[in-house]
């Protein structure tokens, strides 16, 4: 292959990886902003070898290893804002519960324990990932499937917030009632002997001076 | 008269029923989408007035906190 075939099939490379970065890129952050600027960044540095690549007296594309760089920061882009979105996703389908903590949240949302499992698989994905030696493209598909299973998950558990919040609601009103009434129930009958011997009192008292 | 009467105004009701639960059906269908822009971007907001993810060093600090999340199934 000669060089310029070669630069001409790197690059159309770097414009299909750049395009498919951004558009991932854009889903992420569609999903919560600032999870995305990490890949954001990265994006920003393969423009910068795109331009680095182009030889400015001739207005050809000339260094392949620029190009390489470029088409290296278009797959971190994907990785980045996918491992991001995990990560975000599974933080705020954890917290139902931490924000819940009276009620089984799968009486509410039935799908609740399968979205933890969902998590878990995620979670262990990532964890794979960063201890292992593997290249960042060998993960990235994973993590996009990953990461557009939680956010299914995060928008289920969106539209039931309403419903948590109710039940968790309902379970509090109940506690307060369980023990306003204890205390009614223990209340009362110390009220009525203190009442008596109080009572008692005042009547021994009256009838013998 | 009187029974062309009755069994036109039923008519007119049940027609009304219909329509209303329609309306309520709508309503209750776009309160939920609402609901769901209103907290992502509440999600949204709150996370940018923390700061979170600005730089990679952030991104690695939350992968500290994403070790420690707990994903067990009982008692959910």
């Amino acid at each position: 292959m000669s060089k310029t075939s070669e630069l001409i099939d790197v690059l159309k490379k770097v414009q299909a990886h750049y395009e498919i970065a951004d558009g991932f890129v854009r889903e992420v952050g569609l999903f919560c902003d600032e999870v995305s600027i990490p890949a954001m960044n990265e994006l920003r540095y393969a423009g910068y070898h795109v331009f680095q690549a182009i030889d400015a007296t001739t207005g050809a594309v000339a260094d392949l290893d620029h190009l390489r760089k470029a088409l290296g920061h278009c797959d971190r882009a994907q990785y980045e804002a996918a491992e991001a979105g995990i990560m975000e996703a599974s933080g705020i389908i954890t917290r139902v519960r931490s924000d819940h903590p009276d009620i089984v949240i799968s009486d509410v949302l039935k799908a609740y324990p399968d979205f933890l499992k969902r998590a878990k698989k995620a979670y262990d994905a990532v964890i794979e990932g960063r201890s292992g030696r593997s290249s960042v493209t060998d993960h990235t598909e994973q993590y996009i499937g990953h990461f557009r299973a939680l956010k299914e998950a995060v928008d289920d558990i969106d539209a039931y917030s309403d419903d948590l919040r109710a039940a968790s609601k309902k379970v509090e009103n109940d506690n307060r009632k369980y023990y306003l009434q204890m205390a009614v129930r223990i209340g009362v009958p110390i009220a009525v002997i203190v009442l008596t011997f109080l009572l008692r009192q005042i009547f021994e008292f009256n009838i013998t001076p | 008269m009187l029974r062309e009467m009755v069994v036109r105004h039923m008519m007119w009701a049940r027609e009304a029923r219909i329509n209303l639960s329609a309306v309520a059906r709508n309503e209750e269908s776009h309160r939920q989408s609402t609901r769901r822009i209103v907290m992502a971007k509440t999600r949204g907001n709150l996370a940018i007035q923390f700061g979170r993810y600005a730089t990679r060093r952030d991104l690695d600090r939350k992968f500290e906190d994403f070790k420690r999340l707990n994903f067990d199934v009982e008692n959910v």
